[in-house]
């Protein structure tokens, strides 16, 4: 049981450590806490439901929501040019009246029930010698670890990837040493959005999707981003794993019901152990 | 007592709304809708309190669902109505204090972050009390505010006249608008305004950063700690899911910035504006969804008009000194 949970901790990690992912790509170029986060997600998440509801496969969900993440982070980034300061406080404020927004939104589309998707293909079970795992549970996990690694490799080995991390290290260093400021923050939200895009539609093999589920993820990405500190796209997988596992383990022995607690109280606690925040070691703030 | 200049047209505003129950003809529902706007106008001005100092609260959810509680619990074990509610802010207070000492130094949005969370904190309490607080299920069936007397009045709302919630809530009201009101003039409010302005800078003049942001925080929070009872003894049920949601963290932030967050009326004009809007017109046609409103209203403020509607119509008028009132 207990080599099971590390598994079911381990495959959810890598989904939480592929959403965070996201989140500190944008969050590094743009400084915005992004409240809408975990409900930009549920985007790709209800266009995977609504296509097995009517019939059509469940991959195709997939470009279809990364063209919505596309729009919706290209809308949202020149809204963003509108916020006046103090920046970051209106920012935070801004998206949080899109979360409600969209929350609504999800709410009169598609009611407020409990849904799980239960795809054919991924169900049934995979024999690992220990013990079984769905299909489902292993999809995601091939799924986001190689989209982490490539993004990984994009950021560390390509001179593109050496900008965009210059931009979020330093602006103005970055800008002096002739890196295209502007072009890179645009290829990092285009890359963030992509990201969201593809987790989305993952959202619904590995959660209960409700109006209201985005909060968590948005808490989780969160907490990730500040525990691995931002830009990092390494060590964000690490972070995530480390959630997942704990999550899986508090879950199995505590009951569901802390979960939201313990979230709070690790959110909380980094917050004091690391006041500096995301910027540590970047001497900003 | 002489009037404060051009802003006596505000204290007519007051008067009017302290006579509109009467003039509505005492409909149940109207009085009722007024009664949540007059709360609602408090919990924004409360959740101002902190703004004014440059803290953005994202939780306090925390603070009304622990009054709301701790004044249900003491009323439902036989405490008075105004040592209830007192109990109930009080119990918030508390909790504040030690937010304030783990988190206090915080800054800017990592100060936001950790507030996001602060409601969970409560919430696990209530849920695991059971044999105090009903756990999930929540309490029901409360008594109601119970007959008192104010200023040889019998108020009793028992006779189901909700005129009598209706004067409670504006008393509170109006108790805490004087508060805020004498509070934006002394030494307090100009030092938060300086806080939050430029903090070197106010540090620099002696403004204590700590001292003054901690006091904001605990007014904050008494005050809506005793929005939460009267609001527990308006509807007579809790449900925990629901008092801490995200719901009650928003709508009093959101009343205060479309408002206006700087200034002491703003909140109550955001409040009458939103809550009567939401009631008649978004309940009705957007039975499950009617939330939407208080989403749109928050982005549109942020990105159009972030000083609040209030200035930007005292704006409009020639007149935006009274905004600062």
């Amino acid at each position: 049981m207990f080599l099971r949970l590390l598994f079911l901790g381990f495959s959810l990690g890598t989904f939480y450590a592929l959403v965070s992912l996201g989140f500190s790509l944008v969050f590094g170029v743009t400084r915005i806490f992004n409240l809408a986060y975990g409900e930009l997600i549920l985007i790709g998440a209800y266009v995977a439901y609504w296509f097995v509801r009517n019939g059509l496969p469940f991959v195709a969900a997939f470009p279809v929501s990364i063209a919505l993440l596309l729009v919706a982070g290209w809308i949202m980034t020149h809204l963003g040019f509108r916020i006046r300061q103090p920046y970051v406080l209106n920012s935070l404020l801004g998206t949080l009246g899109l979360a409600i927004i969209l929350q609504n939104l999800y709410g009169s589309l598609f009611g407020g029930d409990y849904h799980l998707l239960n795809l054919p293909s991924l169900s049934g079970r995979i024999d690992l010698g220990l013990f079984f795992v769905s299909p489902g549970k292993f999809a995601v996990m091939v799924t986001s670890l190689t989209l982490i690694i490539v993004t990984h490799v994009f950021m560390t080995y390509t001179d593109t990837g050496l900008r965009i991390r210059a931009t979020v290290q330093n602006r103005e260093a970055a800008l002096l040493s002739g890196v295209d400021v502007r072009r890179m923050s645009f290829l990092a939200n285009f890359l963030g959005a992509a990201l969201v895009g593809m987790a989305g539609p993952l959202f619904v093999t590995v959660h209960y999707l409700y109006p209201l589920a985005g909060i968590e993820i948005t808490l989780l990405a969160i907490l990730i981003t500040i525990l691995v500190g931002v830009g990092r796209t390494g060590a964000v997988i690490i972070g995530g794993i480390v959630l997942g596992i704990m999550e899986s383990l508090t879950a199995y022995y505590l009951g569901g019901e802390w979960q939201e607690f313990l979230i709070a109280l690790a959110l909380i606690l980094m917050l004091i152990i690391r006041p500096t925040g995301l910027l540590h070691g970047h001497g900003e703030e | 007592m002489k009037l404060p200049g051009p802003g006596y047209r505000l204290w007519l505003v007051l008067l009017f709304l302290a006579f509109l129950p009467i003039a509505t003809g005492q409909d149940e529902y109207r009085v009722s809708v007024l009664s949540g706007a007059i709360l609602l106008g408090l919990l924004g001005q409360a959740w101002s309190l902190m703004a004014r100092c440059g803290l953005i609260s994202l939780g306090h959810a925390a603070f009304f669902g622990i009054g709301a509680y701790g004044a249900a619990v003491s009323r439902t074990s036989g405490f008075p109505l105004i040592p209830s509610l007192a109990f109930g802010g009080a119990l918030a207070l508390i909790f504040s204090m030690t937010f304030v000492g783990l988190a206090g130094r915080l800054k800017g949005a990592y100060f936001a972050l950790a507030t996001l969370v602060l409601a969970a904190v409560p919430k696990a309490v209530v849920m695991n009390w059971r044999s105090v607080t009903g756990g999930s299920e929540g309490l029901f069936g409360l008594p109601s505010l119970g007959a008192i007397t104010i200023l040889g009045m019998e108020m009793d709302p028992a006779r189901n006249r909700l005129i009598e919630y209706y004067m409670i809530f504006f008393a509170v009201f109006l108790l805490a608008s004087v508060i805020w009101w004498l509070v934006h003039r002394s030494r307090f409010g100009m030092a938060s305004s300086a806080l939050r302005i430029d903090e070197t800078a106010a540090r620099s003049l002696g403004i204590s950063p700590t001292r003054y942001k901690a006091t904001a925080i605990m007014a904050s929070a008494l005050f809506t700690g005793i929005g939460g009872g009267l609001y527990a003894f308006q509807v007579r049920y809790m449900e925990p899911n629901y008092l801490f949601s995200l719901h009650f963290s928003a709508i009093p932030l959101v009343v205060a910035i479309f408002g206006g967050m700087s200034t002491t009326w703003g909140p109550l004009i955001g409040a009458l504006i939103l809550h009567t809007l939401d009631e008649f017109v978004f309940r009705r046609f957007f039975m499950t969804s009617h939330e939407i409103l208080y989403g749109l209203t928050l982005t549109a403020a942020i990105l159009l008009f972030p000083r609040g509607i209030f200035k930007a119509i005292m704006k409009m008028v020639g007149e935006e000194r009274i905004a600062y009132r």
